[in-house]
């Protein structure tokens, strides 16, 4: 139904639009336009961030404020503005114009389309840069956000307004990671009835920055076909695109976030990736001739990324009750999170998920490193069934790896030991994972269960993998009642576990090794 | 000799909104070219700053323009013909431009349609 109040309102707004005094305008003449960046002269009523026109055609932004001039960066790739051109003052400050068209689709950071679709022109103008939310309209993060990535949601769980970042290096399986999690929420969408616990549907916004536009058109593409892409967004701003825009679309992503949160919404923001965005704000810092500090970043680096990052919140009921979860990827250099962005970000972040290339290499993908893989909210937001497996698992993991090290000498193990080890083994292979195989709590509970329970410790190591499928499969065709049990969220009981104990032992009769 | 002090020069180079020849000739033999150019640039903002330029499409009475260069006390006023304006005029005082004629009417309201309609 149509509000007639803010029919009437979006009236009068054009009303004011249309009346506003447009015969005075503030002017500037380009005096230099080098690597991009242009000063001008004049414009002395402009402000920092302001949107200038050019005569020509085209617009930019301003970037610094001189006493008799003034550095505009181009927002568009237009290479004609030279000397004595006229530029114009607009008033406006970047914003992106946010609605309910903009799913499915793939948008620059400031709204235009890139998949030739039609204009997005009704909405609510957001601003690109906007204060986070303050302490007294936030809550305690206590909703799961569920990746449907086993080894995730048990062991480094995110809730609902965290802020978790992804870090490694390049080709682990970051992008992928993320990815997964937005298919994931096809869970939860309405009329799902799989979505046992009532979540509420998840929004998700993909940020591309400084990617290529192959990587790009792939990730829409997977995503379409995963029917995923009727609730996500995507941003992007490729490598191709102007180092501004490129800068700008973290927060043109985070404006869309903010419009869907203020309605109650809650959403899902992946900034792919950060380290890009990062080297785009050099370059522009860099042209603009601002001090360069450590790796030659400006000095703002910092307040560059947690600005953007505390914009991810979880509102309070009287609010809105909405939220926005953030999953800022970082790219690391030969793993070492000690670098300037990495641990500026880690340092930000509540929680990172860190993924190592020996792992990847031998196999284990997704190839997370649980040593150095936290999360530091997420663990009120879990269920209770989750909590109750995912407890006895980081215990024998923790054995495990503490007993791998020993074992490696080759000395004589004692029995316990080794029966350890085999257990140990045996979670490694459980927590294995394809990617675009999102699992949902039943399936990730029936899987770490198994192995948690011992019941796996009779069938060999390799064939882990093939009995979960099987299994899962199993339940799925004969024991749909106990999948919908395990759905439930709540903690297993020893009625459910005899339950569970009994279909395993008849399911085993029937696996071949 | 820094920015600061070239334009400090150029401030002293003016006696009202006129420009001082002498004092100039006495200041530019003490510049060498990279000051000189900081110089003519600190005088040209000047010139800006004490000048306005008025556009208009038909021609202007006597007492029109009177009036005109009494709103703008101190500063030189330079008339302009330019029947691009269709009707009306406009001022152009350093970096404000006040368009009052048809001509940016009509732009404005091409401009609404555009975007609203
Ligand atoms: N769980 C998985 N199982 C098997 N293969 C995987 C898994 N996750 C990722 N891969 C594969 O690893 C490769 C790299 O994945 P992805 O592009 O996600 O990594 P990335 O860290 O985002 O890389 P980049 O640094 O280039 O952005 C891809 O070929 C992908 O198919
Ligand atoms: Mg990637």
């Amino acid at each position: 139904m149509i509000d007639s109040q803010s029919v009437i309102k979006n009236l009068e707004n054009r009303l004011k639009n249309f009346s506003q005094d447009k015969s005075k305008e503030n002017i500037g003449i380009v005096e230099t336009n080098q690597d991009g960046v242009i000063s001008c002269s004049g414009l002395s009523q402009a402000g920092m961030g302001e949107i200038v026109d050019f005569e020509k055609g085209g617009n930019g932004v301003v970037f610094n404020l001189d006493e008799d001039s003034v550095s505009i960066i181009l927002l568009d790739v237009n290479l004609t503005i030279k000397e004595g051109d006229i530029v114009k003052r607009t008033g406006k400050i970047l914003s992106i114009m946010a609605s309910e068209d903009l799913l499915g689709r793939v948008v620059t950071p400031l709204g235009k389309p890139l998949d030739g679709k039609a204009n997005i022109t009704k909405g609510k103008e957001m601003p690109l840069e906007r204060i986070a939310a303050g302490v007294v309209q936030r809550e305690p993060v206590n909703t799961p956000l569920k990746t449907g990535v086993k080894s995730i949601d048990a062991t480094i769980p995110i809730g609902r307004g965290q802020r978790e970042l992804i870090i490694g290096d390049r080709g682990l399986g970051k992008t992928a990671i993320a990815i997964d999690t937005i298919i994931n929420q096809r869970l939860f969408q309405p009329g799902n009835k799989e979505n046992k616990q009532k979540l509420k549907p998840v929004i998700c916004i993909y940020v591309a920055i400084g990617q290529k536009d192959s990587s790009i058109a792939q990730i829409v593409n997977r995503l379409k076909e995963e029917q995923a892409l009727d609730y996500t967004i995507v941003v992007s701003a490729s490598s191709s695109a102007p180092a501004a825009l490129q800068y700008l679309a973290p927060y043109g992503g985070s404006a869309i976030a903010e419009y869907f949160m203020e309605k109650g919404a809650d959403v899902l923001i992946v900034y792919d990736d950060l380290t890009k965005h990062a080297w785009a704000y050099r370059q522009i810092s860099l042209v603009l001739r601002r001090p360069a500090g450590r790796e030659a970043y400006p000095g703002d680096i910092f307040y560059l990324h947690s600005r953007l990052l505390e914009r991810a919140v979880r509102l309070n009921e009287k609010n809105g009750g909405g939220s926005i979860t953030a999953l800022p990827i970082i790219e690391t250099q030969a793993g070492d999170i000690s670098a300037y962005i990495p641990t500026n970000v880690i340092s930000i972040t509540d929680g990172q998920i860190f993924l190592e290339a020996n792992l990847f290499n031998i196999g284990i993908r997704p190839a997370i490193n649980a040593g150095n893989s936290v999360s530091r909210v997420g663990g009120s937001a879990q269920t209770g069934a989750i909590k109750s497996v995912a407890g006895k698992m980081r215990l024998d993991l923790a054995q495990y790896r503490e007993l791998a090290a020993f074992a490696q000498f080759g000395s004589e193990l004692d029995p316990a030991t080794q029966k350890q080890l085999d257990r140990g083994q045996r979670l490694t292979e459980i927590l294995k994972q394809p990617q675009y195989k999102p699992f949902s709590e039943a399936e990730e509970i029936l899987s770490i269960w198994s192995v948690t329970s011992g019941n796996l410790d009779d069938i060999p190591a390799n064939t882990v993998t093939r009995f979960e499928t099987e299994f899962i499969e199993y339940v799925r065709t004969h024991e749909r009642k106990v999948m919908d049990e395990l759905s439930d969220g709540k903690k297993l009981d020893e009625k459910k576990i005899k339950m569970l104990d009994k279909m395993i032992k008849d399911f085993k009769k029937k696996f071949s090794i | 000799m820094d920015k600061k002090l070239i334009k400090k020069l150029a401030k002293a180079s003016y006696i009202g909104n006129q420009i001082d020849e002498k004092s100039v000739n006495r200041i530019v033999p003490n510049l060498n070219r990279k000051q000189l150019k900081e110089y003519i640039k600190a005088l040209k903002n000047l010139e800006n700053k004490f000048t306005v330029y008025i556009d208009y499409s038909n021609e202007l009475r006597e007492n029109n323009k009177k009036e005109i260069v009494g709103l703008f006390p101190n500063k030189k006023v330079y008339f302009k013909k330019n029947a691009d304006l269709i009707m009306g005029i406009k001022i152009r005082e350093n970096d404000i431009v006040r368009n009052i004629n048809l001509k940016n009417s009509l732009k404005q309201i091409t401009e609404y349609f555009e975007k609203y309609i």
